[in-house]
């Protein structure tokens, strides 16, 4: 991009840079450059430092903003030493003055070239990395994630039953998924029943299916998801919502590998994978005789456990970037990245709704959001109150007992830290620890670095 | 020589001169070598420098 108030200049410097491969865009005006900033992204703007109404360091503070990969260099015919120190503090890329020096400017062109050549091909390291670090679009780069994804490609080929548990939105259809796609199956249907949305009567007709005159209404012969998904794999979510009398023929299914439509004796061959998710506590609810134990067992075979989002927070900034590309796309807005602050936000919320929340709250961020980046600003207003404080606040009761205790003394610590609004001897105090003590926690935890952001901070 | 030129009459003769400057380098690059022109250039280009370093030295005192 070329911003220069004298045309002859506009198309000297065109015609200049013509050889080095660069397409340009000509701005007679500053506030046209700054108009056109937001569509046409340049690598590198060219732009005279004296020029009417917007002067060429407004430019130049205007592009280090809203585009800060957009290398700067001011020209002018009349050097200052101010002025170039000026340029420079505010991060310009060079000074140049009129007469140009044309080979100065190829020069730095080509730097500029290399440079954004440089980056492409990082990125592209990066996603090949990221490709290692996912599974069926899942991301996790955290130390469980990548253990839960091992288990999964392990057991994937083997089991006939599995059992996914996790809090809600952590991600345990996205296993189901998983299974299915490592498994021998992945050719063959995948089939899904929400358990918690199906009319308990109607359970057992959706389920195996039924005869015509089973019951009224069932005017003809009809085939059961079991049925519908013979050959491949059948994923039950919330599992836990299935009426006790549905349990025990599903028990059945599972053992027999035969399904009987309602109000049919024929029993029929099914050759089905089932994969049952619940983000309740089956293990409980069966010993307390609300879902049957043998039911449990038979699904428990093979337990995957998905982590809450706040137990794998160094997977966020990732979730984060793949989300943001996705819904820039879709809404075809320019947005690339997010804020420092924002991401510090995002970091440290408590995700009662996990992986599917963030989701949420940045689909509606990059809906509303205007310019490049995502701000402070525009997390906090998409986000749900609860969901901002940085740990659950009754805490004891909605801790994960499968936390572990290096996760939950961390979550501990930025909570009484929160609750003492970041006094770091009253929370020594009430923690039982010194002061020194408590220093060496945070810092073992990361949390010393950034710190954690006091509840006045805005966060 | 002396100019007594105003900071805004100063500013744009050296924009223009500039710009002179800059068509006459790139004519000078596009020029073959055995080309009778390539002369001719070459003056504009000496006359058009030795402006802009005039209009450059009456600058000299306020810089």
């Amino acid at each position: 991009m070329v911003v220069d108030d004298e045309p002859g200049m506009l198309s000297l410097v065109e015609r200049a840079v013509r050889t080095t491969g660069f397409r340009t865009i000509l701005c007679s005006s500053a506030s046209e450059a700054l108009q056109r900033l937001p569509s046409d992204r340049a690598d590198v703007a060219l732009v005279d430092l004296r020029m009417p109404e917007i002067g060429g360091l407004d430019v130049l503070r205007a592009i280090r903003q809203a585009q800060p990969q957009c290398g700067v260099i001011l020209m002018t015919a009349h050097a200052s030493v101010d002025t170039a120190i000026e340029a420079v503090k505010l991060g310009a890329l060079d000074y140049l003055t009129k007469p140009l020096d044309f080979e100065r400017l190829r020069q730095l062109l080509t730097g500029v070239e290399e440079e954004a050549r440089r980056r492409a091909e990082l990125l592209e390291a990066d996603n090949a990395t990221a490709h290692r670090l996912e599974l069926c679009g899942m991301i996790g780069r955290s130390a469980v994630m990548q253990e839960l994804f091992g288990l999964v490609k392990r057991i994937a080929p083997h089991a006939r039953t599995a059992l996914v548990t996790g809090e809600t939105g952590a991600g345990k259809e996205g296993i189901a998924r998983a299974i299915h796609q490592y498994g021998p199956r992945k050719n063959k249907k995948f089939v899904t029943i929400n358990c918690s949305a199906v009319v308990e009567t109607l359970f057992e007709s959706e389920l195996f299916g039924h005869a015509r005159g089973a019951f009224t209404g069932a005017t003809e012969h009809k085939a059961g998801l079991f049925e519908a998904a013979d050959g491949g794999t059948l994923f039950l979510d919330e599992v836990g919502e299935l009426p006790a009398a549905v349990q025990a023929k599903l028990l059945r299914v599972l053992e027999t590998g035969e399904v009987q439509r309602v109000g049919s004796l024929q029993p029929k061959k099914v050759d089905v994978r089932v994969v049952a998710a619940t983000n309740r506590d089956l293990r409980r609810e069966s010993e307390n005789g609300s879902f049957r134990r043998d039911l449990f067992y038979r699904l428990n075979l093979v337990e995957l456990d998905v982590p809450p989002l706040r137990e794998r927070r160094e997977d966020i900034p990732y979730l984060v970037a793949a989300f943001v590309r996705e819904f820039a796309d879709r809404f075809e807005k320019p947005i690339e990245r997010v804020s420092p602050a924002a991401e510090r936000l995002l970091i440290y919320a408590s995700w009662p709704g996990n992986v599917r929340e963030l989701r949420n709250v940045l689909e509606r961020a990059c809906m509303l959001a205007e310019g490049f980046s995502l701000s402070e600003a525009d997390i906090a207003r998409c986000m749900p109150v609860e969901s901002s404080q940085a740990a659950p606040p009754p805490a004891a009761a909605t801790r994960d007992s499968g936390a572990d205790l290096e996760t939950v003394e961390r979550d501990h610590i930025i909570e009484v830290l929160r609750a003492e609004r970041g006094n770091k001897v009253a929370a020594a105090r009430r923690l039982g620890i010194s002061r020194r003590t408590l220093y060496r926690r945070l810092e073992r935890h990361g949390l010393l670095t950034p710190g954690v952001p006091a509840p006045g901070s805005g966060l | 020589m002396a100019l007594n030129l105003t900071p805004d009459a100063e500013h744009a003769l050296k924009n223009y001169l500039a710009i002179i400057l800059g068509y006459v380098e790139l004519l000078l690059d596009e020029v073959e070598a055995g080309d009778p022109r390539k002369a001719d250039f070459e003056e504009m280009k000496k006359a058009a420098a030795a402006a802009v370093a005039l209009v450059s030295q009456n600058a000299e005192p306020r810089a």
